[in-house]
């Protein structure tokens, strides 16, 4: 029997058309689900006022920039990115030096308790942010660190460690034991093996420590307005003040654009010039 | 049980051709080696009779049904994978058990049929056991006894001794053989290593590059290679090129050498091959004397290789132990001419 | 100097920290809740607050939270469950898809509010094309509603790729030769999931749920934001009765509960995640 030419496709499914249907579904689906609104919020932040926007128009009759400049003359935005641009490099830096060390002994050595230890590293970030931003309050009353920039600051920095020491960790552990061996047979002392060993090969981690750092610190919301309100305002602050009972949804759509930006560009940073395994460590695998 | 058929089968993998217009007939109860060397063929040829791949030319028959579009899970065949792949969170009778569970067998038929495999592999007596707590060996076993206890057409082997230690892969290979021989299942079996394949086929298929080398009984495809590249790949070969100057004597770099006429050849340009066993150590009699220096001496246990050099070419030989030459000694075998293979 | 003292040393900065804050916050709470640290009365313990507690707007916030939280929990996994099992066999377009789905991981949880808020305002994009359609008269009122739609949509939609991530990862670790074997031995698709990949992943499942319960139960800024005024969630209830209210006690023994729930799923959390670790196939 001569064989035919055509291309088969796999034993039991037609190789086009299912999968790819399916595949071309679920693309167009989330691109809706996760488009349209961020689409919304665009489109709401360049509304002309003087042409309001509602139905049955389907897009903004006008587009102009003139919420954008009532937000930033009226409002107390401009402060609040100045605090937020001042508190997120200092938190940053905090729990850069005070995660150092407890990541190289969770990245290199192996101890009883590791484990746990690496768990109760994340409460911060797992348990309820209202509860210790409240009771946390009560003890900066005290400490006379209420609606303070310090208080801020250490209150951020709490928030922070978490992505720091876990990234840190893992960039430590990543330093194959053979190369600081191989380095310590060729005669490298401490100071030589920290300097051409041990930084390099963490500065990826650094990087990307200090990028999540960052973010979770212009993001942080519960402690700051607690304990920092009224006297600082952060950027999500003022978001929140034009989400509540007083919904102006123009302004809100400018100040989510001012807060979403700086946390996008970090990440495609991260994303783009670090290894994934870096996301993983500080999102997926807990 | 089943004939097997492949039809100019072919596959390809981003560009390069993994099985090239391959055909085969197996015939039922047969077991069929698929030998050959990383990137043969074999494994992807194995997948396609199990339909995990779909060729991209070609057609698969089991007797006279036309398997090529059936989905893997209709199409009866179990195979035992080089990994084994017991399913970690079922004991050693579900595992086994399970291929009769998608059959949907009662659970009394199917509890006898597991008991009756578990004996079969002598593993009575581990049914609650998980895989974690069981050694290579016998996880092996569990695989085995979980393909053959729903009886399919085809049975299917990947590989499946390379996880084993040698000892254990010895002993292992014969009672698959032993097992086949009773169940009389068409068995397909890839593996690279040319040892196993001699012990337990009926018939090996010799792949390179997608394609059938040679296809034989054990002996011939040792004795009776029909090139270079399936001498080389069985065993150990001496290969020497040369010119045909009559119908029994071949010029080479090693001296003229006299063959066994009558083999059909296109040219005059031939390899000739033979096995470092057929060089006796006495040259009386034999129509060619080989003598060289004895350079490496290895002792293997029952026999010494050695190889020594004539005229600039290194010639491998096998003595018994108390003929063995030593190094730097200058050594003369003998090679009848029936012993010599001629390949164009 | 010896190891183990090296170790504790090096430790201590980083986790130390932590701990500080975390203890302090933790025992003002517990002390408060029993009257032992008292502001603007006298201190002394006594469980008049927590027995003052169980009124009839505490119960409705705690079955508010605990609904918002398994509502969040479960509804995110009918959309990521099958999204990563999807996900799982490399197709093209799957990184698309897989990128695409990431983003609301980058968007801060007070912007995915706005952005779900605006989407299902009165004036919003949904009820905009549902009049559009002809399919309702009237525009829907979907947010601050009784039930929690608002918050539970907001939820869902930013809690989605973290737990699409949480069970990929997981859906990876079953590996494929298993996944062939019950195919060659008469599997069908919908059994291999039944048999082989659903029992394989639910310690994953378990992780995911529990993971977004935790972030969803304790929840203030959503609630509030999109949430009803009654019941409210525990976290805004505390809120009120701190600040508001200036009820320092009755709030701290909120706080406690908030808290002891949230580490008891931790610890399921922690427990099942051992057991993955035990289990990789």
């Amino acid at each position: 029997m001569t064989a035919l030419a055509l291309p088969r496709p796999a034993a039991g499914l037609p190789r086009l058309s299912l999968g790819v249907f399916l595949t071309a579904l679920a693309a167009i689906l989330l691109l809706l689900w996760t488009g349209v609104p961020l689409l919304m919020a665009v489109l709401w932040s360049l509304v002309d006022p003087d042409k309001p926007w509602s139905y049955p128009d389907f897009l903004p009759p006008s587009l102009s920039l003139a919420q954008w400049k009532y937000v930033f003359t009226y409002s107390s935005i401009g402060r609040a990115v100045a605090t937020s641009f001042t508190i997120a490099p200092l938190a940053t830096l905090l729990a850069f030096v005070l995660s150092l060390p407890t990541a190289y002994a969770l990245g290199r050595y192996r101890f009883a308790g590791k484990e746990t230890l690496k768990l109760l590293i994340l409460l911060p970030i797992v348990m309820p942010g209202m509860v210790i931003a409240l009771f946390l309050s009560r003890a900066f009353d005290m400490l006379g660190l209420s609606q303070s920039l310090f208080g801020l600051v250490l209150g951020h920095t709490l928030l922070g460690m978490p992505f720091m020491l876990r990234i840190l960790a893992t960039a430590f552990e990543a330093i194959p034991q053979d190369l600081i061996d191989a380095a310590r047979n060729l005669g490298a002392g401490w100071p030589a093996l920290v300097r051409r060993v041990l930084v390099p090969m963490v500065l990826p981690g650094l990087f990307a420590g200090a990028i999540f750092t960052f973010i979770a610190s212009l993001e942080e919301f519960n402690l700051t307005f607690v304990i920092g309100t009224p006297t600082f305002e952060t950027i999500p602050t003022v978001l929140f003040g034009y989400l509540g009972y007083h919904f102006v949804r123009t302004n809100a759509a400018v100040v989510s654009i001012i807060l979403m930006v700086p946390s996008i560009v970090l990440l495609f940073i991260a994303e783009r010039y670090l290894k994934t395994e870096y996301l993983s460590s500080a999102f997926g695998k807990l | 049980m089943s004939r097997l058929r492949l039809n100019h089968l072919t596959r390809r993998f981003e560009g390069m051709v993994a099985v090239d217009d391959l055909s085969l007939e197996v015939a039922d109860g047969e077991f069929l080696t698929l030998l050959g060397p990383s990137g043969c063929g074999k494994t992807t040829t194995l997948r396609m009779i199990a339909g995990f791949l779909g060729p991209d030319a070609g057609d698969i028959w089991f007797d006279d049904r036309r398997m090529t579009d059936v989905p893997p899970h209709r199409r009866n065949t179990a195979m035992v994978f080089q990994s084994y792949a017991l399913f970690p969170h079922m004991s050693v009778a579900e595992n086994v058990g399970f291929g009769l569970l998608m059959r949907k067998l009662p659970k009394a038929e199917s509890a006898a049929r597991v008991a009756e495999a578990l004996e079969l592999v002598s593993l009575t007596g581990l049914e609650d056991r998980r895989p974690g707590q069981l050694s290579g060996g016998q996880q092996q076993r569990v695989a085995l006894a979980r393909a053959i206890v729903t009886r399919p057409d085809i049975l299917l082997f990947d590989e499946p001794l390379s996880n084993l230690d040698a000892k254990l892969r010895e002993k292992v290979r014969v009672e698959i053989r032993e097992l086949q021989r009773r169940l009389r299942i068409t068995s397909i079996y890839v593996t690279h290593d040319q040892a196993e394949a001699l012990v337990v086929s009926d018939r090996i298929v010799v792949m390179n590059r997608g394609r059938i080398e040679q296809i034989g009984d054990p002996d011939t495809i040792y004795r009776a290679p029909d090139n270079a590249f399936v001498a080389d790949f069985i065993g150990l070969t001496n290969i020497i090129e040369g010119t045909l100057l009559d119908d029994r004597t071949v010029d080479t770099p090693i001296g003229r050498l006299r063959i066994d006429g009558g083999q059909p050849l296109k040219s005059t340009r031939v390899k000739l091959i033979w096995r470092p066993e057929d060089m006796k150590a006495t040259a009386n009699g034999l129509a060619n004397r080989l003598s060289g220096t004895v350079r490496q001496v290895i002792f293997r246990g029952n026999v010494t290789e050695f190889t020594f050099d004539v005229n600039g070419h290194s010639l491998r030989g096998q003595l018994d132990n108390d003929l063995r030459p030593r190094e730097g000694e200058t050594v003369t075998l003998g090679l009848d001419a029936d012993r010599i293979r001629v390949v164009g | 100097m010896r190891p183990r003292l090296a170790i504790v040393l090096l430790v201590l900065p980083g986790a130390g920290f932590i701990f500080l804050f975390l203890a302090v916050a933790l025992t003002i709470t517990a002390l408060q809740s029993v009257g032992v640290l008292g502001f603007g009365r006298e201190p002394g313990f006594t469980w008049e607050f927590w027995v003052a507690l169980f009124d009839r707007q505490f119960l409705d916030s705690f079955l508010f939270s605990a609904k918002v939280g398994i509502g969040s929990a479960f509804g995110t996994l009918l959309l990521a469950y099958p999204l990563a099992l999807f996900l799982r066999r490399r197709r093209a377009g799957a990184r698309f898809i897989g990128s695409v789905v990431k983003i609301p991981l980058f968007v801060p949880a007070l912007v995915a509010a706005f952005l779900i808020l605006n989407t299902m305002a009165f004036h919003g994009v949904i009820n905009g094309v549902l009049l559009g359609f002809g399919l309702v008269d009237q525009p829907l009122r979907m947010l601050n509603d009784k039930f929690g739609w608002g918050v539970l949509a907001i939820q869902v939609w930013k809690n989605l790729p973290f737990q699409l991530l949480v069970l990929a990862s997981v859906l990876a670790t079953i590996r494929t030769d298993i996944e062939d074997a019950a195919r060659n031995l008469g599997a069908g698709p919908w059994q291999v999931l039944r048999h082989i990949i659903l029992p394989l992943s639910m310690p994953g499942i378990l992780i995911a749920v529990v993971l977004v319960f935790i972030m969803t139960f304790g929840d203030f800024a959503i609630t509030r934001i999109a949430g009803p005024i009654y019941p409210t969630s525990l976290a805004v209830l505390m809120h009120t009765k701190a600040l508001t209210l200036s009820e320092w006690n009755l709030a701290a023994c909120i706080g406690m509960v908030i808290m002891v729930a949230s580490l008891a799923f931790v610890g399921v959390y922690a427990r099942t995640a051992r057991l993955l670790q035990g289990t990789a196939a």
